[in-house]
């Protein structure tokens, strides 16, 4: 595959990452430059990589957590945060509230799982964490988010009939 | 919480296409025969939709800036790393300092 390839095949996903941890849309843009920048430098090395999108979100981590310590000013997920990622329809709130109560590396791991579709193993080598490590927090991650979607959809049927 | 803990785990590579042969047939029997999976699968499935709304797609503009300032910035890497091959090869010893400021000073002021 080549760069321009690449680019357009996987800056969607990297961007979403990005947007996702963070609020400032000028920093997610340098930080999907810097990443593509890395991966120009290193592609050879993609070519013989299973899943290049792991790979990317792999780097785009790790330029994440670079900015982050330089910055000394760790944003955690707020609902803005949520809100910029994703638009700020009304039904994106449900969603919101239910994340708001992960820890940060939980949402990050329920965003791989079911928004990028990365595997156990990729998340871990994305993470640099055991691969166990990150199915017990999904595990959790999910009880919470099941609680959660059986509470609210409870709630929801209750006020639709009000 | 009535769904079985291992359940989530299967009902997600189920909907993930995840699954080892083995699995994917004992899920699908789960499917027909246990209630209990059927409510982990339909919870997942509606976790599942819920999540798909966090997906951002980069807007167009920046899409195109980001790509032209990559290229960009490949483009003088490239032009940096073969003229100091060159000049590092051509220029006597004693320039080559002179060449180290130039290159700080202009090369690094283009980049801004």
């Amino acid at each position: 595959m080549d760069f321009a390839a690449l680019y357009s095949e996987y800056v969607d996903a990297v961007y979403g990452y990005l947007a996702f941890r963070l609020r400032d849309k000028e920093v997610v843009e340098d930080l999907v430059q810097e990443t593509f920048l890395a991966a120009h430098q290193r592609l050879d090395r993609l070519q013989e990589v299973a899943s290049p999108k792991a790979w990317l979100l792999a780097v785009a981590h790790n330029k994440l957590v670079d900015y982050l310590r330089r910055q000394q000013e760790h944003l955690p997920l707020q609902e803005e945060n949520l809100a910029a990622a994703a638009g700020t329809a009304p039904s994106r709130l449900f969603i919101q509230e239910a994340l708001a109560q992960l820890a940060e590396l939980e949402r990050t791991i329920v965003y791989g799982l079911y928004v990028e579709g990365l595997t156990y193993r990729e998340l871990a080598e994305m993470l640099g964490l055991p691969e166990g490590t990150v199915k017990s927090k999904a595990h959790y991650a999910r009880k919470r988010l099941y609680y959660w979607l059986q509470e609210g959809s409870s709630h929801d049927l209750q006020r639709r009939l009000c | 919480m009535t769904y079985r803990e291992d359940y989530a785990d299967l009902a997600w590579g189920l909907l993930h296409g995840s699954l080892a042969e083995g699995e994917k047939r004992l899920a699908l029997q789960l499917v027909a025969s246990d209630p209990e999976f059927g409510e982990a699968l339909k919870l997942e499935i509606a976790l599942a939709k819920e999540l798909e709304q966090l997906k951002a797609s980069m807007p167009p503009a920046a899409k195109r800036q980001v790509y032209s300032a990559l290229q960009g910035t490949v483009a003088q890497e490239m032009f940096k790393a073969v003229l100091g091959s060159v000049l590092q090869t051509t220029l006597p010893r004693l320039a080559w300092p002179v060449w180290q400021i130039f290159e700080r000073s202009v090369l690094v002021g283009e980049q801004l």
